[in-house]
C-alpha cells in the first residue's frame, strides 16, 4: 500500500483530478436539473454508479472541459476557494449559483484503497444531491445562461495570468453584476469531509427569480 | 468528458455500503486549514488576498464545431439569449476577439438541436431514484389531509340520538338517568350490576350521555362550516340568500335616503350565542311556559328522592366545598375529618336537607329561574327549594340538533367565516360582510337576531366586538335577546370594571388564585406585569391573561378547527369486580376512541390512560347513584412507536398501563382514554417510515426491550400475566389507591427478588404529592398549575414514558422517584427528588426508618450538587426573556434525565455543563463518544431514520478537537433526538439552552458544514413552531435570526428556510 503525502509530486494532481472530474459531471448535471439547456441535449450515463446526465453538445462538453482544465492547476495548489456556477437570466443577472467550496487539508497523506472508495461515495452524494435539488428551488425564468467563476486564494490570479493553460482562453476578472447576487438564499445542499478535501456544496438563488 | 461514459475509474469497494452523508468528521480536525476555518475570513470581493475570476467569457458564439481545435471561450456553445456580452468583457484579448468574430457563425446549436432531438430521454425525476432531500417532510406537513371534508354536514357526532331521545322519554326511575343499570345488566341487586360487561355498553353510555351529545356537537359544526367552505370551493361561489336579502334591503333603505352612513368597521366579531338555549328550545311549543322560571334536566319529580344506604352525601359536600375553598389541601386525606377540625360553615343552609335531594343536574335554566337564584349545574332538588315554582322541562336532542342547525343554516346565508362554538354560540368574522354590503354592525345584527328568531322561534343575543374576546364579553351585555356592540373607545373602561372571572379561560380556580394576589377586576388584573403573571400562570396564560385584561385578542375566527386530542371518557357506572372486566371495558372503550379516531380522519401517537379511584376514606357509595363520588385522578400516559388509529393497539397499551398502575379494580370509579399527537391520514411517509422516521428516541428506548411497538394482543397479553402475577401480590391483598399516603416499603426489594432485575432496575415510590386531575393532560391546565406543580406533572410524564418503554417495569410511576441501580458496585443511589420543602413532612414522618434514611441522605447529596448548579444559572446573563427564573434548572435536569433513559442523573444546568457532570459512578451508559462514523456504516441519505444503531450520546470523554458537537451529541441522529426531547419536554427553554444551539449553529457554519445546519434548523422550525408554547416559536425565531446573521456574515446571504 503505498502512501502519497502533499510533498509527493502528484498528490495535489491525485486530488485536483478527482474533483475535476467530479466538477465536469456536477456541472452537466446542473445543466439539466436546472433546465439551462434543453434536456434533448442530454444523455443518461452512469457516474460513482448512479445515473447522471450528460450533455452530448460537443461544444458546450468542450467548453465545460476547457474551463476545468484551466481550474485544474488552481486545484492543484489549492488555490481555488470554490468554484462556481453561476445560472444567469436574459440580463445577465445571477438567478442561482451552485457553489462548490473546497478547501484540503495543509498536511494529509492518502494512504489506504477505501479511501478512494470512500470518496467516491460522498462524491456520488453530492451528486445525487444535485439531481434533487430542484425540489428545493424555484424555477428559473426562460432564457437563462450558464458561467464558472473561481474564487481564488491569495495571489493565485496573478500566476494564473502569466500562465494561459489553454491558449485564448483566457480568465478575466468577474465582474460585479455577475457576482453579486440580490437577496440572496442560501440552500446547503451537501457536505463531505474526507481525507483529500472537504467540500460542500451549496445554492444561493435569488429571491425574486422573475 | 468520455470519462462518464467510462466505467468509474475508482474501485467499487462495498457497494453495499450505503453512503455516508458526510458527516463523518476527521478526529484531528487536520483537514480545515487555519484561513477556512477562521470565522473572520472575510469572502469580500474588495479583499486583495482574495479575487474573483472568471473563465473564459461565458457567451461563446458557437463557432463551426468540429474545426475547432483550440478551445475558444467566444465560440463555444451557450445558452440561447446571444445579446452582446461586450460589456461584461473587461479583460478581453482583442486577437481572440477578431477571431472569434471571424469565426461568427449561426446560433449554436444547442436549443434548435434539442428542440429536434429525437434522443430518448427519461424524465428527470424517473432518473432520481427517490433519494429523500430533507425538505420532503415539511411538504407532507403541509398538507394535512382535512378528511373530515368529506363528511356529512349533518352527522352532528358519531352516537346514536334514536337511542336516547326513546330512552329518555321511557325513563321513569326516580333517579331519572336516561338509562338504569338494571335495564341492561343482569345482575341488578349488587352495586357492581352498575357496571356493565358487554361491548355495547360504551357506546349505549355514549349514546345516552347528555354531555357527551352536546360536547361532540361542536365537532359537528365545525365540520359542517368546513363542508360549507370546501362546497364553495368545488363550486366556485356560494349563494348567500341571506346576504342577498339584506343587500336588497340595504339598496331600498338607500334608494329611500336611508341614512346608515356606512361606518367604516375595521374588524368586527360577532359573537352569536342562543339564549338559554336548551330552555328556548323545550318552550318553543309550550308558549304556557314562557316567561315562568323552567329548567332543564332530567328529573321531572319533586325533587327528592330516598338516601340510599352507603352513600355519606354530607361528608361528599365538605369535601368539595373545602377543596373550593382551599384548593391547596386537595389531598388531605379523608379520615380526618373535616368536619372535626375546621368546619367550614354552610353557606345555604339546606345540607342537612340535600341528602334526599334529587340529584339531578340542572342543565340549563330560564332567565326567570335565574333571578331565583337557580344556576346551572345546580341539582334539581336544590333549585326546586330555592325557586318552588320552577318547571322542568326535558331533554329534547332531537330538537336541539333541528334548532342548532337551523341557526347554522341561518347563519351561513350570510357568511362562511363562522367558527362553531358549540351547539348554540359561534363566533362571525363580519369584517368582510359589513364591508361588502356597508351597512352598520348593529343592522346586521338585528337582522340576524330577527332571522334567527323567525327560523328557530329562538332568541338570539349577539355580541360585538374588534376581537373575539371583546365580542364574547359585549354578549353578556346583550343578553337575555338583544345586542351590544362594544366600540372601540368604550373597551378600556368596560373591560376594567369586569371581574377577571368574566374572562374566558379564567375560571374559580384561577379566580381564587387572582384573588389570593389581590386582583379582582381586569383593572387590577392590568395592573400586574407580564413577568408576574408569566411566572405565576406559566408563559402562555401569563401572556394571555396579561392582553385578555387590556382587551386584546389576536385569535383569528378559524372556521377549520385542529382537533389536539381525541378522547372517550366514562365516570358513571363505573363498578368493576374482576380484572378482567376492567380489561373488557378498556378494549371497549378503546374501540370507541378507535372509532372517533377513524371518525375524524385522525391518527394519534400519545394515549393516556385516566382512571379515577375511589379516595381512601371515601364512602363506597356516592351520593349520586352511579357517580364517581370523591375521587383520586390518575393518569399515565404512553407514546406509541406510531401513529395509530387502530383500537387494539390502543387497548394493548392502556391495558399495559392499567397494569402498571395496579390499581383496585374495586376501587375504579371511571376511565378515560385520551389520544393525542394527532395528525392527519395522509401525513404521509413518517407513517409510514415506521418507527424510526419520528420516534428515534422511542426506538432507542425500544431496543433494550428487544420488543417492536407493534404487538400482538395475545403476546402482549401473556406478558401482563406474567407481569402481574409477579408483582400483583405485593399489594392486591391491601387496597392501595395510587397516592394513599402510606409507603410501600419493600417495593425495591420485591423487584429483585421476583426476579424482576432489568439492567435499569430502579423502584419508584408514591407520595402523595400527586398529579392534581386527570385534565393534567391539557396543555393549558397544566400550565394554569403553579411552576412546581406542573413540574412534578411533567416529570410523572417522562418517567412514565419510560416505564412505558420497558415493559418490564410495572411499578407505577410517582412523582418522587427513586432510582436504585442495582449494579452490585454502585456506590449509593441516586435520585430526582422535588425539592425538599414540597415534600410533605407528614408524609415523610409516615415512612418507615430506613426510607426516611435513605431519602435524608439522598437530599444531602443533593444539597452538595445544587448550589453550584444554581449559581452558574444564575450567573447567566439574561439575554432572553424567556426564562422562568428557579424552574430552570430542574427542567434542564429532567431532559437531561430523559435524554440518558438508562442513566441515573446527576445535576446539571446546561447541556455541556451535563456533560461534565455525566462521570456519574452508576453509569449504564457506557462506551465514550464515537470519534468518527466507521466507512462503512450503513446509512442512507435520510440517515438518522432507521438504520443507525444508536449511538450513544452519553459518553464521558471529550476529543481532542472534534466537530461541532451539541450537548455532547454529533450524530444527526442523536442530535434530533435531543432536540426533540428538548421541546417535547420541556414548556419553555432556557435562554441558556438556546444560546447553547446558537453556538452550535454557528460552529456549524464555522466547520462549513452548512447542510447539517440545514437539516437541523429544518427540523428545529417544524418542532419548534409546531410547539404548543409560543414560546418555542420565539426560541425558534431568536435562534433562526442569530443563525442567519451569521451566515449573512460569512457568506454575504441567507438560509433559505421555506
Amino acid at each position: 500500500m503505498t502512501t502519497l503525502t502533499r510533498q509527493d509530486l502528484n498528490f495535489g494532481q491525485v486530488v485536483a483530478d478527482i474533483l475535476c472530474e467530479f466538477l465536469e459531471v456536477a456541472i452537466h448535471l446542473i445543466l439539466y436539473v436546472r433546465e439551462v439547456y434543453p434536456s434533448g441535449i442530454f444523455q443518461k450515463r452512469k457516474k460513482y454508479n448512479v445515473p447522471v446526465q450528460m450533455s452530448c453538445h460537443p461544444e458546450l462538453n468542450q467548453y465545460i472541459q476547457d474551463t476545468l482544465h484551466c481550474v485544474k492547476p488552481l486545484i492543484e495548489k489549492n488555490d481555488a476557494e470554490k468554484v462556481v456556477v453561476v445560472i444567469m437570466d436574459k440580463e445577465h443577472h445571477p438567478v442561482e449559483r451552485f457553489v462548490f467550496e473546497m478547501s484540503q487539508p495543509p498536511l494529509l497523506s492518502i494512504s489506504s484503497d477505501t479511501l478512494l472508495s470512500h470518496v467516491e461515495q460522498l462524491l456520488r452524494a453530492f451528486i445525487l444531491k444535485i439531481s434533487v435539488c430542484d425540489a428545493v428551488l424555484n424555477n428559473n425564468p426562460p432564457g437563462c445562461s450558464f458561467s464558472v467563476l473561481v474564487h481564488t486564494r491569495d495571489a493565485a490570479t496573478r500566476n494564473m495570468e502569466k500562465v494561459q493553460v489553454i491558449k485564448d482562453f483566457p480568465w478575466i476578472v468577474a465582474d460585479e453584476q455577475e457576482a453579486h447576487m440580490q437577496e440572496p438564499r442560501l440552500i446547503p445542499l451537501k457536505t463531505m469531509t474526507s481525507d483529500i478535501v472537504k467540500m460542500q456544496l451549496y445554492v444561493e438563488e435569488r429571491a425574486q427569480k422573475t | 468528458m468520455q470519462e462518464c461514459g467510462k466505467a468509474a475509474p475508482l474501485p467499487q469497494v462495498a457497494k453495499e455500503a450505503h453512503l455516508t452523508n458526510g458527516h463523518s468528521h476527521l478526529v484531528n480536525g487536520a483537514l480545515k486549514p487555519e484561513d477556512l476555518l477562521s470565522p473572520a475570513q472575510p469572502s469580500d470581493d474588495t479583499e486583495l488576498p482574495q479575487r474573483r475570476v472568471k473563465s473564459s467569457h461565458d457567451k461563446p458564439h458557437s463557432p463551426p464545431g468540429p474545426l475547432q481545435t483550440k478551445p475558444d471561450p467566444y465560440e463555444f456553445p451557450q445558452s440561447p439569449p446571444k445579446q452582446s456580452e461586450q460589456s461584461v468583457v473587461s479583460l478581453k484579448q482583442s486577437s481572440s476577439h477578431e477571431a472569434n468574430e471571424k469565426r461568427l457563425k449561426p446560433p449554436p446549436p444547442t436549443y434548435q438541436e434539442a428542440l429536434k432531438a429525437t434522443e430518448t430521454h427519461l424524465l428527470p425525476k424517473q432518473l432520481h431514484p427517490s433519494h429523500p432531500v430533507d425538505s420532503h417532510p415539511e411538504k407532507t406537513l403541509l398538507s394535512p389531509a382535512h378528511r373530515s371534508l368529506s363528511h356529512s354536514p349533518v352527522r352532528l357526532n358519531g352516537s346514536h340520538h334514536n337511542a336516547f331521545s326513546s330512552a329518555s322519554l321511557n325513563s321513569t326511575n326516580i333517579t331519572s338517568k336516561p338509562h338504569h343499570p338494571t335495564e341492561k345488566s343482569p345482575s341488578p341487586s349488587k352495586s357492581s350490576a352498575l357496571m356493565g360487561q358487554t361491548g355495547g355498553l360504551i357506546s349505549e353510555y355514549y349514546s345516552h350521555s347528555r354531555l357527551h351529545q352536546i360536547s361532540t356537537w361542536r365537532s359537528g359544526f365545525s365540520e359542517y362550516v368546513n363542508e360549507l367552505h370546501s362546497k364553495r370551493k368545488a363550486a366556485g361561489g356560494a349563494s348567500f340568500p341571506g346576504r342577498e336579502r339584506l343587500r336588497k334591503s340595504v339598496a331600498q333603505r338607500s334608494d329611500r335616503g336611508g341614512t346608515s352612513a356606512p361606518t367604516s368597521v375595521k374588524s368586527c366579531i360577532f359573537h352569536v350565542d342562543m339564549d338559554c338555549f336548551f330552555v328556548s328550545v323545550g318552550v318553543r311549543h309550550r308558549p304556557e311556559l314562557q316567561g315562568r322560571p323552567v329548567a332543564v334536566t332530567s328529573s321531572r319529580g319533586q325533587g327528592r328522592v330516598p338516601l340510599r344506604p352507603g352513600a355519606q352525601p354530607q361528608l361528599e359536600s365538605q369535601y368539595y366545598q373545602r377543596k373550593h375553598a382551599l384548593p391547596e389541601m386537595e389531598d388531605e386525606d379523608l379520615d380526618r375529618s373535616p368536619s372535626e377540625d375546621s368546619p367550614v360553615p354552610h353557606t345555604n343552609g339546606v345540607d342537612q336537607d340535600t341528602a334526599t335531594l334529587s340529584r339531578a343536574e340542572i342543565a340549563s335554566c330560564s332567565y326567570e329561574a335565574r333571578q331565583a337564584g337557580v344556576k346551572n349545574g345546580m341539582y334539581f332538588g336544590k333549585a326546586k327549594q330555592l325557586c318552588p315554582s320552577l318547571q322542568s322541562v326535558p331533554y329534547d336532542f332531537e330538537a336541539y340538533k333541528e334548532v342548532a342547525l337551523t341557526m347554522y343554516e341561518t347563519l351561513a346565508g350570510y357568511t362562511h367565516d363562522i367558527e362553531a362554538l358549540s351547539c348554540d354560540e359561534l363566533l362571525i368574522d363580519g369584517s368582510a360582510l359589513l364591508a361588502e354590503l356597508r351597512i352598520d354592525p348593529q343592522d346586521l345584527a338585528r337582522t340576524i337576531r330577527a332571522d334567527i328568531k323567525e327560523k328557530t322561534g329562538c332568541c338570539a343575543s349577539v355580541g360585538m366586538g374588534s376581537n373575539i374576546l371583546l365580542a364574547r364579553l359585549a354578549t353578556r351585555k346583550a343578553k337575555p335577546d338583544g345586542q351590544h356592540l362594544l366600540k372601540p373607545e368604550e373597551v378600556d373602561d368596560f373591560i376594567r370594571e369586569l371581574p377577571v372571572t368574566s374572562l374566558p379561560g379564567v375560571g374559580p380556580v384561577m379566580g381564587r388564585k387572582l384573588a389570593g394576589m389581590g386582583v379582582r377586576s381586569c383593572g387590577d388584573l392590568q395592573q400586574v406585569s407580564l413577568s408576574q403573571l408569566q411566572k405565576k400562570f406559566g408563559p402562555r396564560t401569563g401572556q394571555t391573561l396579561f392582553r385578555f385584561c387590556r382587551g386584546l385578542d389576536e385569535r383569528p375566527v378559524r372556521y377549520e378547527k385542529e382537533r389536539k386530542s381525541v378522547s372517550a371518557e366514562m365516570n358513571y357506572n363505573i363498578r368493576f369486580t374482576k380484572v378482567d372486566e376492567a380489561e373488557s371495558f378498556l378494549n371497549n372503550l378503546s374501540m370507541e376512541v378507535q372509532k372517533r379516531l377513524q371518525d375524524a380522519g385522525l391518527r394519534g401517537r400519545r394515549v393516556t390512560l385516566k382512571v379515577m379511584v375511589r379516595k381512601a376514606g371515601a364512602p363506597l357509595e356516592p351520593a349520586k347513584y352511579g357517580g364517581h363520588g370523591i375521587c383520586d385522578n390518575l393518569a399515565r400516559t404512553v407514546m406509541l412507536a406510531q401513529s395509530t388509529d387502530s383500537g387494539q393497539l390502543i387497548a394493548a397499551a392502556v391495558i399495559k398501563l392499567f397494569h402498571a398502575m395496579k390499581l383496585q379494580v374495586q376501587e375504579m370509579r371511571g376511565i378515560g382514554i385520551q389520544v393525542q399527537l394527532l395528525d392527519g391520514h395522509h401525513s404521509g411517509p413518517q407513517d409510514s417510515a415506521g418507527p424510526g422516521s419520528r420516534s428515534i428516541k422511542q426506538m432507542f428506548l425500544r431496543q433494550g426491550s428487544g420488543r417492536s411497538r407493534k404487538i400482538e394482543p395475545a403476546d402482549d397479553r401473556s406478558h401482563q400475566e406474567n407481569s402481574s402475577l409477579n408483582v400483583g401480590p405485593s399489594s392486591s391483598s391491601t387496597p392501595r389507591p395510587l397516592s394513599s399516603p402510606e409507603p410501600v416499603p419493600g417495593t425495591s426489594r420485591d423487584q429483585h427478588a421476583g426476579g424482576h432485575t432489568p439492567k435499569n432496575s430502579r423502584a419508584r415510590l408514591n407520595f402523595s404529592i400527586e398529579i392534581p386531575s386527570p385534565s393534567q393532560v391539557d396543555r393549558s391546565v397544566l400550565e394554569a398549575l403553579p411552576a412546581d406543580l406542573r413540574e412534578q406533572v411533567e416529570q410523572s410524564w417522562t418517567n412514565r414514558d419510560r416505564t412505558s418503554s420497558h415493559p418490564l417495569y410495572t411499578q407505577p410511576a410517582g412523582t418522587l422517584l427513586l432510582q436504585l441501580p442495582d449494579q452490585p458496585d454502585s456506590p449509593g443511589i441516586v435520585l430526582e427528588l422535588p425539592h425538599f420543602s414540597q415534600v410533605d413532612p407528614d408524609v415523610f414522618a409516615a415512612l418507615p426508618k430506613e426510607l426516611q434514611d435513605e431519602l435524608k441522605n439522598a437530599y444531602n447529596r443533593v444539597t452538595h450538587v445544587q448550589p453550584q448548579a444554581k449559581i452558574s444559572v444564575e450567573q447567566k446573563n439574561p439575554l432572553l426573556q424567556l426564562k422562568q427564573p428557579g424552574v430552570g434548572v430542574g427542567r434542564v435536569k429532567r431532559r437531561y434525565k430523559r435524554k440518558n433513559a438508562g442513566s441515573p442523573v446527576k445535576k446539571g444546568p446546561s447541556p455541556v455543563k451535563r456533560r461534565n457532570t455525566t462521570n456519574s459512578p452508576a453509569k449504564t451508559l457506557p462506551p465514550p463518544l464515537k470519534p468518527r462514523e466507521p466507512i462503512n456504516t450503513l446509512k442512507t441519505e435520510n440517515g438518522p431514520s432507521t438504520s443507525n444503531p444508536k449511538a450513544d450520546i452519553a459518553g464521558s470523554k471529550f476529543i481532542p478537537r472534534p466537530a461541532p458537537v451539541l450537548a455532547g451529541a454529533y450524530d444527526m441522529t442523536d442530535i434530533r433526538t435531543l432536540l426533540r426531547e428538548w421541546v417535547t419536554t420541556i414548556t419553555e427553554p432556557m435562554e441558556e439552552d438556546i444560546l447553547q444551539v446558537v453556538k452550535f449553529c454557528t460552529d456549524l457554519i464555522e466547520d462549513k458544514d452548512l447542510e447539517k445546519l440545514d437539516l437541523i434548523i429544518k427540523y428545529m422550525k417544524r418542532l419548534m413552531q409546531r410547539s404548543l408554547e409560543s414560546v418555542w416559536s420565539m426560541a425558534f425565531d431568536f435562534i433562526l435570526d442569530n443563525v442567519q446573521l451569521v451566515v449573512q456574515q460569512t457568506y454575504g446571504s441567507t438560509l433559505k428556510v421555506a
